[in-house]
């Protein structure tokens, strides 16, 4: 009868170089997102300068008892490629698996600020619409990635008439970030669940298909 | 900000990260092993005085390559009066019987009888062995000139009991055949690590070599086990003999060269595998039986599940994405979406880590297994991107495992 040898000193050592090539594996996959996080805030931060130089443009314009509407224009036409941009790749980053992995404090600060950047821009839309005979055709989307089952579909409606209408602006907002500024808009357009949409100043709730949306795109816009 | 907060990682990537744990757990002690024992590879121990050894050569229908078989063992480098061939037909209903009747050497002994398997028919010839060692020699295998000579010096340590050689395949032709030819240089060096690791547990048909005394004390081959190779090995660890392997003795041999041979072959001996664990489960996780008892089976129990899980992860996911892509179809049919080849730092996974350490994992273990096997890396042959296929061959493995339990648990007969 042969006496085996066990050896657990191997096994322990072994343990302890695997734990370390894990902890290396979290340490890294954490850096990583945090580049990712930086490139969202890196182009969330870009915007901001930009909309920082538009906005006094537009307040100087104001000052000068100039017409503003050169200033509004300005600030739509140059912003929305960038916003779209962003809009983009935030969508692409928070269905992947990682976005919950790590960051995902950092991510919400992100997301608020972007959020509230979108209200700015929507506010502009807005004012062009009021003072220079401009029409534009705006949708504001509010969701949530929780407990919504209708929100992927309304997703996919709203992704396909971008791409139908490209010059429809469609403005996600997120009613989990329990943003008061969120909270504001929705209820001034007494919005309580989600999904819902409000498409040129007027509220839906619930789901609207792809056709019911496209209806209420193309329909001329009554305003008083 | 150096580092992103960590976040709430699912049931399913716990269970993921818990697969890579092992799967690097493995590696790096193989690795390790590997390191400290690697100058013990190729060593050759010297023949005192050169052996009897008989040749045990079951024959079954191997009318096609039972006369090379039996001729590459006549012609091997050794002693001649030392060598003794026992052929068994085995109740064959083609030309085998007649190829044992044209056998006219005197240092071949034919038995003819009934056809009752396999271990049987070994057991049978065992009875008449008096030499002081004895080979398992499949009909459908040929060792190289040098076997003999390389393999039996390894039994100057009396308490070895069982020596395993290198196989290879011989001439691949088919893909499933050059698939076969990787896993066989991989399985070279593998075998080596596992029985310098005191836990080789299989004790290959073509080519093994017993301690005649020691076979027959524990009684030779069973009969009733699917795997009689496998079932043979757990028992010497029972009893408390040692297993050593030599890849300096090569045993050519024919392998399934059809989907269906592979998967029934397979489907048998990972089956066989498990009913001997079972049959042996007293050896888990009892230290008595050293590296084995303790790691190895209960590990490779682990194994089974990382392999399900692994193929089933992908193929979950594969199908969730389908069925999502289905779902939007209908919703808005189909569109064109645009497609930017501009490199985004958010298309990397916080895995590629792990992907590109499994990667590196891979190169080193096909170099070691290379290294192990004696094949150069040579460009100019065409088996060196037989490699490939390493990406194809875990589907294939993970199809036979789960194949095998599945047979198992509902006991389904493997006939297809």
């Amino acid at each position: 009868m042969v006496k085996r040898k066990i050896d657990a000193q191997l096994y322990i050592i072994v343990f302890f170089i695997t734990l370390s090539v894990f902890v290396a594996g979290l340490f890294l996959g954490s850096i990583l997102s945090n580049y990712k996080l930086s490139s969202l805030s890196e182009d969330l931060e870009s915007l901001k300068r930009m909309r920082n130089t538009q906005e006094t443009n537009i307040l100087l314009l104001d000052s000068l008892d100039k017409k503003i509407c050169l200033g509004l224009n300005t600030y739509i036409n140059d912003m929305l490629p960038e916003i779209e941009n962003l809009a983009e790749r935030v969508a692409y980053y928070e269905r992947s698996a990682d976005s919950k992995r790590f960051g995902i404090k950092e991510y919400e600060d992100i997301k608020k600020d972007y959020n509230l950047l979108l209200i700015r821009y929507w506010i502009m839309t807005n004012k062009l619409e009021e003072n220079c005979d401009e029409n534009i055709v705006d949708v504001i989307y509010f969701y949530s990635n929780k407990k919504c089952d209708d929100c992927k579909d309304q997703g996919i409606y709203l992704d396909s008439i971008k791409k139908q209408y490209p010059e429809t602006m469609i403005f996600a907002l997120d009613k989990d970030l329990n943003l008061s500024t969120i909270n504001i808009l929705a209820k001034s357009f007494n919005i309580t669940e989600v999904p819902s949409l409000v498409i040129n100043g007027k509220s839906y709730s619930g789901l609207k298909t792809k056709r019911e949306i496209i209806e209420l795109i193309t329909r001329p816009n009554q305003t008083n | 900000m150096m580092f992103s907060s960590i976040g709430y990682f699912g049931i399913f990537d716990t269970v993921q990260l818990l697969c890579y744990f092992i799967m690097v757990y493995c590696s790096i002690l193989w690795f390790i092993v590997f390191i400290k024992n690697h100058y013990k590879f190729f060593v050759d121990k010297p023949i005192k005085n050169y052996p009897s050894v008989t040749f045990l050569i079951p024959a079954y229908n191997e009318k096609k390559f039972l006369p090379k078989c039996i001729n590459s063992v006549l012609n091997l480098d050794y002693p001649k009066n030392k060598i003794k061939i026992i052929c068994i037909n085995d109740g064959s209903t083609d030309k085998t019987s007649e190829i044992c009747k044209n056998i006219k050497n005197q240092r071949v002994i034919v038995i003819n009888k009934k056809n009752t398997g396999k271990a049987d028919s070994l057991n049978t010839a065992l009875k008449l062995v008096d030499t002081e060692f004895v080979v398992s020699m499949d009909a459908d295998s040929f060792p190289k000139k040098d076997y003999l000579k390389k393999i039996i010096g390894h039994f100057d340590n009396k308490e070895i009991a069982a020596i395993s050689p290198a196989m290879k395949i011989n001439k691949p032709q088919t893909f499933m055949q050059q698939i076969q030819w990787v896993e066989y240089i991989f399985s070279i060096y593998l075998r080596k690590l596992f029985a310098i690791f005191d836990c080789q547990y299989v004790l290959p048909g073509p080519g093994s070599i017993y301690r005649t005394d020691k076979l027959k004390e524990i009684g030779g081959w069973d009969k009733h086990s699917l795997v009689e190779d496998t079932e043979l090995a757990f028992r010497m660890y029972e009893k408390g003999y040692k297993i050593e392997n030599c890849i300096n003795a090569y045993v050519n041999t024919e392998s399934p060269a059809t989907f269906k041979e592979l998967f029934r072959q397979r489907v048998r001996w990972y089956r066989g595998y498990l009913q001997t664990t079972l049959q042996y489960k007293h050896l888990l996780g009892n230290s008595k039986y050293g590296n084995l008892g303790l790691f190895i089976l209960p590990i490779n129990f682990a194994w089974i599940f990382i392999l399900g899980f692994l193929f089933f992860m992908p193929l979950y996911t594969f199908i969730k994405n389908f069925l999502e892509y289905l779902h939007t179809l209908s919703l808005v049919g189909f569109e064109w979406s645009k497609w930017t080849l501009n490199f985004d730092i958010l298309y990397v996974s916080s895995y590629s880590y792990f992907f590109v350490l499994f990667f590196l994992m891979g190169i080193i273990t096909v170099l070691l297994s290379l290294y192990t096997s004696g094949e150069k890396i040579d460009f100019k042959t065409k088996k060196i991107f037989y490699f490939g296929y390493l990406f194809i061959y875990p589907f294939l493995y993970s199809i036979f495992w789960i194949a095998a339990v599945v047979y198992e648990i509902f006991k389904i007969d493997n006939k297809w």
